[in-house]
Formats: structure tokens, C-alpha cells, sequence
């Protein structure tokens, strides 16, 4: 019986089946990720052969993990310990704009071990070559079509591929192994560790050496090589995104899925009176319809298990950088996947059954399909908001599923135009018509030769060149301090409004942004250390632009030395004698100087790639936020459409044309489609606020909501409600009369 | 009514359901209803009544043949839209109301996108529900409404852009004896005050009886025809072609009746004729 009610409306059934295994392929998706990244770090301690691992306490990743190289020095001088070895991993872009893991291990030490080297050398056997070593994964090798002696462009450093290991785990495979100082000069990290491995003599040791490292070092947190791996923080936070992902598939399913099991009592309301009337109990309806709810889900579970594998097998293919971490299903994420849905099902037949199971036979019996409700005479709008009425917990529902897409374009697209808020804020006020930076990369990479910068400046139409580095500096009171080096003579460092001391003029001095001397505690005559050498702070400064705020100003000469690029700056600010020559002098300047990129200062949005690819997120979200909107709303709809059928035949019949049935349930579509976009709209805003309550970088940027980001955000939502009460609405006009008042 | 034009006329009207098995629904059916006529269509299930109903009302195209409405071609027409919204309002069995709308919104479904004016439409709807008798009534939904007045409503937006034809399937089916008749009067009542053409498909003869004319289908034919002047006369003839009838006559009687022995002759009964009304009181 539970089959052939299902079978019933084939069509309501595949929809609600597609609704709920989205859902689940999602949960499966991206929990196959985070084990597979999880699986990968562990891979990756215990092959290292050490008893325990030591890494900064509070790093969100070992990634961000940072220490002085130092500390394995003393380790190393304690009676406990056999062997120490420093390890260095960082991300870094490689020739063709993709990412790279980096591990930088000692050549010598007995962590580099387990990098089975299948092809050319080991590192530590390496002489004579040219160009700086470099042992490239077997995963990465294929990835990038490299073999033994070829070169390998690194963050603008050559190096020389001279061996290709494996070893099993995909993330390690995935990447490239290069000595350690190597990796340290790469990352802009020198003599930092992320993590040191500790082999000690005796297991036994292991809680005395523990209890001493404690005493010693606060700030740095020990593990086993096997309990690493709980210890990420990025692990925790990418697990944690993978509930909220399987929460809003939960969310979704439960609408499609509450939406179909109500439809389809309500509409069997006089079978059901007369199931009861032959004598069947409560609890016997109450079964019929969990039944069915369960043989939903599950079916829905099923397909959704298969579609997250398979996506996943795709994202892995096409994506670098998940196919760098690897992934791993296991069974208990399938049981995970199931009792979710097993949830789903309860949670979502749980009311409708409830309901069915309290209809008294005779009530039943007469049931006359849906009702207005009382209130629903006093509602304005006519029969579409009325209609929407009827359905309130359907209605609801739907507007959750289109709000939270909606605002999670909101969000983004806010934190998006806030970035570049900040970065026109800080190029505007360097007093520039026209901002150059390295063309085709990440603006995090760039580098331009100070004799280019020197060529512009010796132009007769240029007024002043000012050349900007952009750094994040680990410290030890803040995680990621923003460094900026300007050149104390240039115009563009006059942007600094010093509230406090006096400006920057000399070597080995600092100015502190005003929300960044708050963070740390700074004072004029303080000193702070970066890296490896000691700055005085001279002043403190405020521009208003968060991002500057809450970071220091060092000169340009000593923010290349900080960056390993002496001679290079990051970015040329260019200030022209005559403003309105701007897009002349620029055209011929990106003639002269091909690999550069300059753009007007007044259209650096649409120019900076970083900004491009931030974009064309948005934009990938917007999408897909209006694929899962428009499927809630065609599942909505079509319902909808299904339910009235009747209705719809009367209306034909009373002399609705096609065109004024289509446009009212596609009016009824927009309706909700731009409630929903208003919801999402607000509940953006509000994430974003929260967002940009969070410390440090991130909350430095204060996400900016142009009337852009609604008037997007508000198409997103009419769009998805166009696209699926399109369908609805046609069917709903294909159908002749005599059918649909015939339709039972 | 013998200068009364034709408002409908169905000329060989066949219609046939499904491909496989063939459902011969309509077998070639010729009739004709003249304009302020008040026609019953009665019949046993599947008959065939609704789909005759169903073609006149351009709800459904017949496989083959032609039907005439007001002289016009429904084939020909372009608008068919338009043509149920202006010339004919149909009565469901199921008064059929959208339950999201009140009374008074109801009656004004059909005169949307008619070229009314909101005001006109409030003027009208009113209007209407006074005339079935529902003034106080018009701001409820339809499940605040009786089963009488849901379908009353339903009269009322029948007539709602004033048509020429109403098409009634089963009105009263849902109601008790007392409700039936309070609808039939209505009918009635705006059959002589509008002159409205009234084409009924019932199975109570009770309904049947009050109308001019009673056409009799059987498997997609129309089987007899009669012209109503005396009920009662009806009543007795309806009754010898019942089982019960039968029985209780004999079937020399029914076969004298059917040989077209009158039962009434100058207002006064037959022998046939008294024999047939002392059943008739028995029962």
C-alpha cells in the first residue's frame, strides 16, 4: 500500500526524491572532504615516525601554525628526547595560478623519511644542481604534468624537480617537499616552524616530557602523532560548515518533504475517513503515513549517497585543490547520511500522520479539500497572497529555503564590496590616477622591479610613483598582523594621519594603526618585534579604513627585507600631472610594460583579479543559490498547482484564459520568491554584521551593502520564482477543463 | 415557443474516449434547445448526459459533428475563453466555489478580464447574491456557507456575465429533497424573470418534472424526448418503465402502455390511466 501511494504521483514522488538527495549528497560531499583532509593530516604525523607533535596553541590549522625554530634547539638539549625535527607546510601559487602545498622538512632529518622517493633522488643526496631542489608529489606531478628536471616556478622563485615521491596519503601526494629554509623563505617565514615532531627516547618519557613542555612553553600545544588530527581547528571549523551545510539540507528536504506528505493527506483526507470508517485504528493510519515518509527518505537517502559520490569524484577531478587533500568515505558517514535522513522522514511525516491519525471518520468523510482559513477574508492581494495563505507551513518553508540562499548572497556580495571599499579607499587616498600591479596573479603575489617603478616615474606626464608592499606578519599578539610598507618620502604615506607621535622618517621605527595598538597594547616609544627584528613605534595612525587600522606602516626598504623581495615592490601607485590624461597615459603604458597590469584607480574593482575571482564566487553562489531557490520554489508550485487542479479546471471553465491562469500562479511564484529575497536580504545583512564582529582581518572589513547587492539579490529571488513557478504554471495551463474538474 | 429561435443544436455529435479501448461516449446526438427553454437531460451513469453538457459548454471538442451555439460554429470559434465566460455559466454538482474567496468574490471569477470595471464587478456580484438571496451572506468563505448556499453562490456566479445558456450538471445531486427544490425554484424563478436557457442533467425526477422538456440518453444516443405539459401524466409514465412498475402492473399493462394506450384523456383519467395513479399512491 505504501508503494502504490507513492506511485500514485510519480511526478511528486522523483521531486520530493531529488529534493531530499541533494540534501544528502551534500552531507556526503563535504564530510568526504573533511575526512578526507582529516585522514590526510593524520596520514601525515603518524608517517613521520615521531612519538608527539608540537604546534602553536589557538593556530586554526597547522597551516597558520607558527614558531621560532629555536625552541627544537632546547628541545633537543633535554634528556627525554632522541630527535626533533621542524617542519615547515605553507600554500603557495605555482606557474599556471594554481595552489601548492609546501613542506618544508629538514633534508636530514628522520621526519623526510617517508617520503618514498619513486623517481630521481632524495633531497638530501642532491649536488650540483642547478636551481634550488625540489621533490614534487606523485598526485601533483600528474596534476601538473611534471617530470624529474624540470623547473617548477614557485611564488616567483625556480626551483628544479629532482625526484618524485608517494606516499599513500593524498594530501602529502599532492604536493611538494623542499629543505626547510627554502620553504621558510617561501612562506615569508624565516627560521618559523609550523610544527615540530619529537621522537623521544623511551615511550615512557612521554608524560614527564609533556608536563616539561608545558612549563616551558605556554603557547605551544603537544599531541600524539595519532590524536593530531583531532587538534585542527580547521578540521573542526570544516566539520562544523559540514553540519551547517547538512542543517540546511535538512532544512530543505524537511520542506519538500512535509510539503509532500501533507499534500498527499490532505488530498486522501475522504480515503482516510474511510479507512477508519472499515475499522482501522489510529495508530494503523499513523503507520500508513510514517511509512510512507520513511520509504521516502530513505529512497531519497539512497540517491543522494550516489550523488554525492559522484560529485565529489568530479569536484576532486576539476578542483586542485580538493584533489590535493583527498577524500575518504566511510561507512559511518553513510550511517550518518541515513539517519539524517531517517529524521527527515520522522520529522517530516511526524505531523502530517499526527494529523491524519486525530480525523474523525465522519469529518473525514465530508472533507472538501483545502480551506481558507477565517482569517484569510481580511488578507489583501486577492487570490495570490490567498493562496499562499492556505498553505502557510509550506509557504513558510519555502520562504526559509529562498531566504537562506538569498542571504548568503547578500552576506558574501557585502563582504565582497567592503574589500574593495577598503582597497579603493587605500589606493584613492595615495592620491593616485592610475594603480599598477604584476598582470595575471593573485595581487598577494605581485612584485614589480623598482626599475620599472623608476622608468615611470622619470615620465614627463607622471607627477609621483609611490610604491606599496601589503604583508600579514605572525606575531606574538596577533595572529596575522597586516604590514605595509611605504616609502617615507612618497606621497602615498601622507594618507597616515598621525594622532598620536610623529610620522615614520627612519629605519627600524614603526607606526601602529590605531585599532591594532588597542589589540596589542602598543604605545609611542614601544617596541614591537616582526619576524626577526625590532621596531620603535614612533606614532599612531588612523585613516578610518579598517583594514589600515588594524595594521602597522614600516618603510618600503624594510618591508622588502621582511618579504625576502629586496628591490620589488607589491604594488605602484602613480599620480599623473594631468588627471585627465589617466586612460592615454595608461594605454600606453601597459604597451611598454606588458607583464604589468595597470588599471584607473576609479575602475580598480573591475580590474583586480583577486577582486574578479572574489566575483565570480558571488556569482557561483548566486547560482547556486538560484538552482536550490528555484528547486524549493518548482516543488512549491508544482504542488501547489497539483492540489488546485480542480480549482484550475473551474476557472477554466468559468472563462480564465490560459494566460490569466499562468499569470496567477506565476504571480503567486514572484510573490514568494520576493518575499524571500527580502528575508534573505535581512537575514544577510545580519550575518554579515556578525561576520564583521569576529577579530582580526576579517572583521576589519566592513561589509558594505550597495543597493547593488539587493536590487542582485532581489532578481536572484525572482528569478528562482520564475523559474520554478514556470513550469507549474504551464502545466497548469495545459490541462483541459473537463480533465482538470474530472481530476480527483 | 413556436417563434422562439435555436440557441443550441447539436448536429451528429459524436465523441469518443480513449485510444485503445473506445469509449463511444456520444452516438451521434441531434437535438435542439430553443432560447428561454428549460431542458432536463436525464439518463442512466455514463449515458453520455455530462458530455453532451460538456460540448455545448466548449469545455471539451467533439471527436466529430457540430455544435451550434446561438447559431455560431463552437468549431469556428476563436475565443473559447471568452464564449464560456459570456454565453454560457455553468452549475456544478460539487458547487465547485475556490475555497480562498469569499461569496462575493466567487460570483466575480468569471467577470475578471471581462472588461469590467472593479466597480461594476462589486455593483454586480451584489446584485446577484441578493437575487439568490444571499445579501447578508456575501463576505463568507465557502466553508462558512451551507450546502444550499455554497450552491446558490454558484448559481449566482453562473450568471454572472449575464450568459444566454446556463449548464447545469447535477445541481441538487448533493442536496436533500428540501434544498433540491429550493434550487429548482431558483432556477425557475430566473428561467421566466431573465429569460435565461436552462440545460439540466439530473437524476431526480422530481427535478425533472418541473422542466418543459426531458430528453432521455442511453449509451451516447438520445433514446426518447418529452415535452412536459402535464407532470403528473409524466410521473405515471415514468413510472411504467420501472422494475417497479412492471411488477406491480403486469406485463400485459406495460405492453398496453407502451403500445400508447393514453393515461389522460380531456382531463380525465383512463382506465390505464387510474390504474397506473392507484399504484402510483401506493407507493
Amino acid at each position: 500500500m505504501i508503494f502504490k501511494n507513492l506511485f500514485r504521483r510519480k511526478g511528486r514522488t522523483i521531486l520530493t526524491l531529488v529534493g531530499i538527495s541533494i540534501g544528502v549528497a551534500a552531507i556526503v560531499a563535504l564530510g568526504a572532504v573533511s575526512r578526507g583532509l582529516r585522514a590526510g593530516f593524520s596520514a601525515m604525523t603518524r608517517g613521520s615516525q615521531a612519538d608527539l607533535v608540537l604546534t602553536q596553541t589557538g593556530a586554526m590549522s597547522v597551516i597558520t601554525s607558527s614558531m621560532d625554530e629555536t625552541i627544537a634547539d632546547e628541545l633537543r638539549t633535554w634528556p627525554e628526547v632522541a630527535a626533533v625535527d621542524g617542519v615547515l607546510l605553507s600554500n603557495a601559487l605555482i606557474e599556471n595560478a594554481s595552489y601548492l602545498f609546501i613542506f618544508g622538512y629538514d633534508p636530514q632529518g628522520f621526519a623526510i623519511e617517508h617520503f618514498r622517493v619513486v623517481e630521481g633522488e632524495e633531497l638530501a643526496d642532491v649536488r650540483g644542481v642547478r636551481g634550488k631542489p625540489l621533490l614534487l608529489g606523485k598526485r601533483a606531478a600528474e596534476r601538473l604534468s611534471k617530470k624529474v628536471g624540470d623547473t617548477l616556478r614557485v611564488t616567483g622563485s625556480t626551483f628544479r624537480i629532482v625526484g618524485i615521491y608517494e606516499t599513500g596519503d593524498g594530501f602529502e601526494d599532492g604536493g611538494a617537499v623542499v629543505a626547510l629554509p627554502e620553504a621558510q623563505a617561501l612562506a615569508l617565514q624565516p627560521r618559523r616552524v609550523s610544527m615540530l615532531y619529537v621522537k623521544l627516547r623511551s615511550p615512557s618519557d612521554a608524560d614527564r616530557f609533556k608536563a616539561r613542555v608545558e612549563r616551558r612553553f605556554s603557547d605551544l600545544s603537544i599531541s600524539t602523532t595519532t590524536g593530531f588530527a583531532d587538534q585542527e581547528q580547521i578540521l573542526a571549523l570544516l566539520e562544523g560548515m559540514a553540519m551547517g551545510v547538512a542543517g540546511l539540507a535538512v532544512i530543505i528536504g524537511g520542506v519538500v518533504m512535509t510539503n509532500t506528505l501533507w499534500m498527499s493527506v490532505f488530498e486522501r483526507t475522504r480515503e482516510i475517513g474511510l479507512l477508519r470508517a472499515l475499522g482501522w485504528r489510529r495508530r494503523q493510519v499513523l503507520f500508513l503515513i510514517l511509512g510512507e515518509s520513511l520509504t521516502l527518505a530513505l529512497l531519497g537517502g539512497l540517491a543522494g549517497i550516489g550523488l554525492g559520490v559522484a560529485s565529489v569524484f568530479l569536484i576532486s577531478r576539476a578542483s586542485s585543490w580538493l584533489g590535493a587533500f583527498g577524500t575518504q568515505f566511510s561507512p559511518d558517514l553513510f550511517t550518518r547520511a541515513l539517519v539524517t535522513v531517517f529524521v527527515l522522514g520522522l520529522v517530516g511525516g511526524a505531523y502530517p500522520a499526527w494529523w491524519a491519525s486525530r480525523l474523525l471518520p465522519l469529518e473525514a468523510l465530508q472533507y472538501e479539500g483545502g480551506r481558507g482559513g477565517h482569517f484569510s477574508r481580511y488578507l489583501p492581494g486577492g487570490m495570490v497572497v490567498r493562496n499562499l495563505w492556505r498553505r502557510r507551513l509550506r509557504t513558510v518553508l519555502t520562504l526559509l529555503g529562498i531566504g537562506i540562499s538569498i542571504a548568503a548572497i547578500v552576506a558574501l556580495g557585502g563582504l565582497a564590496y567592503g574589500m574593495l571599499d577598503t582597497f579603493t579607499a587605500i589606493v584613492r587616498g595615495s592620491e593616485a590616477d592610475l594603480f599598477a600591479a604584476e598582470a595575471d596573479i593573485d595581487s598577494d603575489f605581485s612584485a614589480i622591479d623598482e626599475r620599472v617603478g623608476s622608468r615611470i616615474a622619470a615620465r614627463p606626464d607622471v607627477k609621483a610613483v609611490s610604491g606599496m608592499i601589503m604583508t600579514g606578519v605572525n606575531t606574538e599578539k596577533m595572529p596575522m598582523l597586516l604590514v605595509f610598507g611605504y616609502h617615507p618620502r612618497e606621497p602615498a604615506i601622507r594618507r597616515f594621519r598621525i594622532i598620536e607621535g610623529e610620522p615614520l622618517t627612519s629605519r627600524h621605527q614603526v607606526i601602529v594603526g590605531r585599532r591594532a595598538a588597542e589589540q596589542m597594547g602598543l604605545k609611542v616609544g614601544d617596541t614591537l618585534r616582526l619576524l626577526d627584528s625590532n621596531f620603535r613605534v614612533v606614532g599612531i595612525f588612523e585613516t578610518g579604513v579598517g583594514w589600515e587600522d588594524i595594521g602597522v606602516v614600516i618603510s618600503l626598504r624594510e618591508a622588502q627585507a621582511l618579504t625576502g623581495k629586496p628591490r620589488q615592490v607589491q604594488f605602484y601607485a602613480i599620480g599623473l600631472r594631468d588627471p585627465r590624461q589617466a586612460e592615454a597615459v595608461r594605454d600606453e603604458l601597459e604597451a611598454l610594460f606588458p607583464e604589468i597590469d595597470f588599471a584607473l584607480t576609479s575602475e580598480l574593482a573591475e580590474s583586480m583579479s583577486d577582486f574578479r575571482v572574489m566575483q565570480e564566487m558571488v556569482d557561483q553562489i548566486s547560482f547556486l543559490a538560484v538552482f536550490i531557490g528555484a528547486l524549493g520554489m518548482l516543488n512549491t508550485m508544482l504542488m501547489s498547482v497539483l492540489e488546485r487542479t480542480r480549482e484550475i479546471g473551474v476557472l477554466r471553465a468559468l472563462g480564465w484564459s490560459r494566460r490569466r491562469v499562468l499569470g496567477l500562479i506565476l504571480q503567486e511564484a514572484l510573490v514568494l520568491g520576493v518575499i524571500g529575497g527580502i528575508c534573505g536580504a535581512i537575514l544577510g545583512v545580519s550575518l554579515g554584521e556578525m561576520l564583521g564582529l569576529v577579530q582580526g582581518t576579517f572583521g576589519a572589513i566592513e561589509p558594505i551593502y550597495s543597493p547593488q547587492i539587493f536590487v542582485q539579490a532581489i532578481v536572484v529571488a525572482m528569478i528562482a520564482g520564475a523559474v520554478g513557478g514556470l513550469y507549474p504554471a504551464w502545466r497548469a495551463t495545459r490541462m483541459r477543463p473537463v480533465e482538470a474538474l474530472r481530476y480527483e | 415557443m413556436e417563434n422562439r429561435e435555436v440557441i443550441v443544436e447539436t448536429r451528429d455529435l459524436v465523441k469518443i474516449y480513449g485510444d485503445g479501448a473506445e469509449v463511444r461516449a456520444l452516438d451521434g446526438v441531434n437535438m435542439a434547445v430553443l432560447a428561454g427553454e428549460f431542458v432536463a437531460v436525464m439518463g442512466p451513469s455514463g449515458s453520455g448526459k455530462s458530455t453532451l453538457l460538456n460540448m455545448i459548454g466548449a469545455l471539451d471538442r467533439p471527436t466529430s459533428g457540430t455544435v451550434l451555439v446561438n447559431g455560431q460554429d463552437l468549431a469556428q470559434v476563436r475565443n473559447l475563453d471568452s464564449f464560456r465566460a459570456r454565453t454560457v455559466g455553468f452549475i456544478f454538482q460539487m458547487h465547485n466555489l475556490i475555497p480562498t474567496l469569499t461569496a462575493r468574490e466567487n460570483v466575480e471569477v468569471p467577470m475578471r478580464g471581462q472588461g469590467f470595471s472593479h466597480r461594476d464587478r462589486r455593483r454586480r456580484s451584489a446584485e446577484l447574491l441578493e437575487l439568490v438571496g444571499l445579501a447578508e451572506r456575501m463576505n463568507h468563505l465557502p466553508n462558512m456557507l451551507s450546502g444550499g448556499e455554497r450552491q446558490r453562490v454558484a448559481v449566482a456566479r453562473a450568471l454572472a456575465n449575464n450568459p444566454a445558456i446556463i449548464l447545469a450538471d447535477e445541481p441538487t445531486g448533493e442536496l436533500d429533497a428540501a434544498r433540491s427544490q429550493e434550487i429548482i425554484s431558483l432556477m425557475h424563478r430566473l428561467n421566466h424573470e431573465l429569460g435565461t436557457t436552462f440545460i439540466v442533467v439530473t437524476h431526480d425526477l422530481a427535478v425533472a418534472r418541473q422542466t418543459d422538456r426531458v430528453l432521455v440518453m442511453d449509451s451516447g444516443r438520445i433514446v426518447r424526448e418529452h415535452i412536459i405539459a402535464d407532470p403528473y401524466s409524466e410521473d405515471l409514465r415514468q413510472l411504467k418503465d420501472s422494475p417497479l412498475g412492471r411488477a406491480l402492473l403486469g406485463a400485459r399493462e406495460v405492453d398496453l402502455v407502451a403500445a400508447g394506450v393514453p393515461l389522460r384523456q380531456g382531463g380525465q383519467f383512463t382506465a390505464m390511466g387510474q390504474m397506473l395513479r392507484e399504484v402510483l399512491e401506493k407507493v
